[in-house]
C-alpha cells in the first residue's frame, strides 16, 4: 500500500485544487471561460442517486473502497505510463447487463468521494447509454458530439456534479460512425492535451463482444478494465474477448461483479496488482 | 499460465473447494432439470401404464428314472446316463416340430398370416417357456401370456406333448435294446464261424503231429535212433577187423618173407635223373634265386626222384625185390588182403549209411520238436472257439428274454410319471411389477435432471470465485463486486424456489397416484389406448 500512498500524497497538492478541475485548454484554443470553471449551470447530483458506494450498501460499499485500491495503484504506480497524460481507463465488459456501467458510476463516485484524485467519467456507449439516461443529460452534447466536430473542447462538453472531483461527459448525439470516431485521431489528441497528471478518466464503453465500438476504444486507453458476471459470463467468451484485448497495448484487469459470498476467498483476487 | 491447465492433478480438498461453484453452477440449468424430469416421469409412467397384464400358468410333474434298457443289460453293458434321458426329453418338447404342433393347437397362430409372423410366435412360445427339474426329479412346466386361458392351455398341451414323447421313448429304448441284442448276436455268429473255419484248417495243416497222432514221430524216432544205434555198432566192429586185419597184413609180411640184409640200394636209373637234374639246378641257382619257378620244380622233382629212390630201396631192403614178391603168392596172404579189402567196402558202406541214418533221425527230431507248439495252438484255437460259442448262446438267451419283457412293460406303463400340480393359473397376474417400474422410472427421471444440470454446466461453465477466474485466466482481478440486492430481487428469488418445489412436489404426486390407483390406472390407460386405436 506504500505505492498508492505516496501516489496519493503525490496527488494532494494544495487546497486550492480541492474544488476545481485545472484543465490545461487545447493548444490553439482560447478557453470559452475561465480555466478551472466549468460550463455555466449544467451540474447533477450523484449524491442523491442512492449510489451504493456512497452508503446505500455498505458491504458493497466497502467492496468498491477494496476495488478501488489496486486500480489507483496501477493507474500511478511504477507501471504507469510516462508523461502526464490523463490516465484513461476503460471500463468494459463481455457482454451486456453484466453491471459494467453499474460498476464505473459506483467506482467513480467512491474515488471521488475520498477526493484521492480528481475524476473524469464518460458515457462512452453511444447505443446503450445508460449513464447519460441515469443522469437526465440525454440531449446535452456529449464525447461523440466533441469527437466529431473540432471546434468543441472539453469544457463545452463537461458537466459538474455535487461531487467536487467528480466531472461526467454525457454520450452525447447518437451517430452511426461512433467506432470511427473513437478510432479517429481526434480522439487520442483530445485526452493526450490533458496536462492534469492527477486526473482519472474512466470510460463506460460499449460490450467488447457485442459492438465494434468496444475495440476501437479498446486501442486508445491505457488500461483496461473487464467487468465479468459471475455466473454467467461463460469461459469460452472470455477468453474470445481476452484474445482480443491482448493485443492492443493497454494492460487488463478484470473485476467480478454480481459474486455471491463465499468463504472468504471472494474479497480480492490473489494478486490484486 | 494458459486457460486450458485447469484440470491437473485436483485433491480431495480441492474438489472441495469447487463443488460450491459446480452446484451453483448445476443450480442455473434447473429449470432444465425440472423440465427433463416431467417429461421423462410422464412419458416413462404411460409407458408402463400401457404394459398389459399377464399370467403364468404352471405344472409340477414327477419323473419315474427305471428305464427298460437297465434290466436288459445287465452284465451286457454299461449303466446309461439316466439325468441325461429327462433333459433330452425337456429339450424334445421344446424342438421346433414340438411348438409347432402346440401353436396350432391352443389357437396361437390364428392371427398370424405369414411365415415371419409364425416364426416370431415360435421365438415368442420358447422365451416364455419356462423348464426346469430339480435333484428329486421334479419337473416344472410353466408358461406366461397376457391371456391366462392361452396360458393355461399352452401348458396342458406341453404337459400331454411331454408324456407322449417320454411314452414313446420308453418303446423306443425296448426296441433299441432288441435291435442292439440282434445285431450283436449277428456279429458272433460270425466270429463263432471264423473260429470253426480256423481250426478246421489247423487240424488240415497239421496232420500226423495232432495231439493222439504225434505219438507215431516219438515211435520212429525212436526206431530210427535205434537204427542209428545199431549202425554205430557194426561201424565199430568193421572198423576194429579191419584195423586188425592191417596190422595182420603187416605183421605177416615178416613172417612169410626172409629179411634179407640188401646192402645198398640198387637204383641207378633214379640216381642217373637226380644227378641230371641236380647239375642243372647248379647251373640255374647261378642265374636265378630259390624262388625262380624252374628252380622250384627242379627241387621238386628232385624230392620225388629221392623219395622213389628210398621207396625202392625199402623195397629191396624189405623182400629185395621190386615188383613180384613171393609173399604174394601166398594163398593165406592173399585171403587177408582179400578179406582187407572187403572190409574196407563194408566199411565205406556203413559210413554211408551212418550219415544218412543220422539225418534222418535230425529231420525227425526237428518235427517232433514242433509238436508241443502244434499242441499249444491248438488248444487255443478250441479254446476261442468254445467262449464265442458260449457268449452266441448267452445273447440268443438274453434276446428271448428282452423280447419277452418289452411285452410285459408295454401293459404296465402308467407308473412312469407322477402329475403333482395339474394344469392351472392363477386369478392374479403374475406381473408385470408396476409399483417397480414406477419407482423406476420416477428416479431415473431425476436423475436424468440432475445429470442434464450437470452436462450443461460443463458445456458452458462460469466462474464464481476470483481464485477460480485468475486461476483459469491468469489476470488479475482487481475487484469482487457483490450482488446488489433490489427490493424486488428478493421475493422473485423466493417465488422462483416456491414454483420449483411445487412442480417437484407435483412429480412425487402423480408417482403416489400411480401407486395407489394402480388398477384404475391400468384400466383407464387401457381403454384410452384401444380409443386411440393401438
Amino acid at each position: 500500500m506504500s505505492i498508492v500512498e505516496k501516489a496519493v500524497s503525490r496527488m494532494d497538492s494544495g487546497p486550492e485544487k480541492k474544488h476545481s478541475l485545472g484543465i490545461q485548454p487545447a493548444i490553439g484554443q482560447e478557453a470559452r471561460q475561465e480555466p478551472g470553471v466549468e460550463k455555466a449551470g449544467l451540474t447533477r447530483s450523484i449524491t442523491s442517486l442512492g449510489l451504493v458506494a456512497l452508503g446505500a450498501d455498505p458491504a458493497l460499499a466497502k467492496q468498491f473502497r477494496f476495488l478501488k485500491r489496486p486500480i489507483l495503484a496501477r493507474i500511478f504506480g511504477p507501471q504507469r505510463s510516462p508523461g502526464a497524460a490523463g490516465k484513461l481507463i476503460m471500463i468494459t465488459s463481455d457482454l451486456p447487463t453484466v453491471g459494467k456501467s453499474f460498476v464505473a458510476l459506483n467506482l467513480a463516485a467512491s474515488i471521488a468521494q475520498e477526493q484521492i484524485t480528481k475524476v473524469l467519467l464518460i458515457d462512452a456507449d453511444p447505443v446503450r447509454r445508460s449513464l447519460t439516461q441515469q443522469l437526465d443529460l440525454d440531449e446535452q452534447p456529449g464525447i461523440l458530439d466533441l469527437l466529431a466536430d473540432p471546434g468543441l473542447t472539453l469544457a463545452d462538453v463537461m458537466v459538474a456534479t455535487d461531487l467536487p472531483a467528480l466531472h461526467f461527459i454525457p454520450a452525447g448525439t447518437a451517430r452511426d460512425n461512433a467506432t470511427e470516431l473513437f478510432a479517429s485521431k481526434r480522439m487520442t489528441e483530445v485526452f493526450a492535451r490533458i496536462a492534469d497528471s492527477d486526473l482519472v478518466i474512466l470510460l463506460d464503453s460499449p460490450p467488447q463482444l457485442a459492438a465494434s465500438e468496444g475495440r476501437a476504444l479498446a486501442e486508445k486507453v491505457d488500461h483496461t478494465m473487464v467487468v465479468i458476471e459471475a455466473g454467467r459470463s461463460s469461459q469460452g467468451e472470455i477468453e474470445n474477448m481476452l484474445r482480443i484485448l491482448e493485443q492492443t497495448e493497454s494492460t487488463i484487469g478484470l473485476i467480478l461483479n454480481k459474486a455471491p459470498i463465499l468463504d472468504g476467498s471472494n474479497y480480492q483476487g490473489y494478486y490484486p496488482y | 499460465m494458459n486457460p486450458s491447465g485447469k484440470y491437473d492433478q485436483m485433491d480431495l480438498a480441492e474438489i472441495l473447494q469447487y463443488l460450491p461453484s459446480v452446484l451453483r453452477g448445476c443450480w442455473r440449468f434447473r429449470w432444465h432439470a425440472v423440465a427433463a424430469s416431467w417429461i421423462l416421469c410422464l412419458t416413462g409412467w404411460a409407458m408402463t401404464l400401457s404394459i398389459p397384464d399377464f399370467f403364468q400358468a404352471s405344472t409340477r410333474l414327477y419323473v419315474d428314472t427305471q428305464n427298460t434298457l437297465r434290466p436288459l443289460l445287465k452284465g451286457l453293458a454299461v449303466n446309461p446316463d439316466l439325468t441325461g434321458d429327462i433333459n433330452l426329453m425337456m429339450r424334445a418338447i421344446l424342438s421346433r416340430p414340438s411348438l409347432e404342433k402346440i401353436a396350432r393347437a391352443t389357437d396361437l397362430d390364428l392371427e398370424i398370416r405369414d411365415q415371419e409372423g409364425f416364426e416370431g410366435l415360435i421365438e415368442r412360445l420358447l422365451i416364455n417357456i419356462e423348464i426346469s427339474k430339480d435333484r428329486n426329479n421334479i419337473l416344472r412346466i410353466a408358461y406366461t401370456h397376457s391371456d391366462s386361458q392361452k396360458a393355461l392351455a399352452v401348458v396342458t398341451a406341453l404337459l400331454n406333448e411331454f408324456i407322449e414323447g417320454a411314452l414313446g421313448a420308453n418303446r423306443n429304448d425296448a426296441e433299441s435294446a432288441q435291435n442292439f441284442l440282434e445285431k450283436k448276436l449277428r456279429e458272433y455268429e460270425e466270429r463263432l464261424n471264423q473260429a470253426e473255419q480256423h481250426l478246421a484248417d489247423f487240424k488240415k495243416e497239421n496232420v500226423g503231429m495232432m495231439p493222439g497222432q504225434g505219438g507215431d514221430y516219438f515211435a520212429r524216432l525212436q526206431l530210427e535212433m535205434e537204427r542209428l544205434g545199431e549202425i554205430e555198432f557194426r561201424l565199430k566192429s568193421a572198423r576194429e577187423r579191419r584195423d586188425e586185419l592191417e596190422r595182420q597184413l603187416e605183421g605177416e609180411e615178416p613172417v612169410f618173407g626172409l629179411a634179407s640184409a640188401v646192402t645198398g640200394a640198387e637204383t641207378p636209373t633214379i640216381d642217373r635223373q637226380i644227378s641230371q637234374y641236380e647239375k642243372q639246378l647248379t647251373e640255374l641257382r647261378l642265374r636265378f634265386t630259390e624262388t625262380h619257378p624252374d628252380i622250384v620244380q627242379i627241387n621238386s622233382i628232385i624230392e620225388d626222384l629221392k623219395a622213389r629212390k628210398a621207396e625202392r630201396a625199402d623195397e629191396q631192403v624189405v623182400g629185395g625185390r621190386t615188383t613180384y614178391s613171393p609173399l604174394d603168392l601166398n594163398p593165406v596172404y592173399q585171403q587177408m588182403k582179400i578179406q582187407y579189402s572187403q572190409v574196407e567196402v563194408e566199411l565205406a558202406d556203413l559210413n554211408a549209411q551212418y550219415s544218412d541214418q543220422q539225418m534222418r533221425v535230425k529231420n525227425l527230431k526237428r518235427k517232433v520238436d514242433t509238436i508241443p507248439d502244434i499242441e499249444a495252438k491248438f488248444k487255443q484255437l478250441t479254446r476261442d472257439h468254445e467262449v464265442t460259442r458260449i457268449q452266441y448262446s448267452q445273447l440268443l438267451v438274453r434276446l428271448e428274454s428282452a423280447k419277452l419283457s418289452e411285452d410285459a412293460e408295454e401293459s404296465k406303463n402308467d407308473i412312469k410319471f407322477r402329475v403333482l400340480d395339474p394344469p392351472s393359473v392363477p386369478i392374479a397376474p403374475a406381473g408385470p411389477n408396476r409399483v417397480l417400474l414406477a419407482t423406476g422410472v420416477l428416479l431415473f427421471g431425476l436423475l436424468a435432471g440432475v445429470g442434464l444440470t450437470v452436462v450443461l454446466n460443463l458445456i458452458r461453465p462460469v466462474f464464481f470465485s476470483a481464485t477460480q477466474v485468475e486461476q483459469v485466466f491468469g489476470i488479475s482481478v482487481l475487484g469482487v463486486i457483490g450482488i446488489a440486492h433490489t427490493p424486488g430481487a428478493h421475493m422473485r428469488t423466493r417465488l422462483n424456489t416456491l414454483l420449483l418445489t411445487v412442480c417437484l412436489a407435483g412429480l412425487l404426486g402423480i408417482y403416489s397416484l400411480l401407486l395407489v390407483f394402480n388398477k384404475a390406472a391400468v384400466d383407464m390407460a387401457g381403454s384410452l389406448m384401444r380409443v386411440a386405436g393401438l
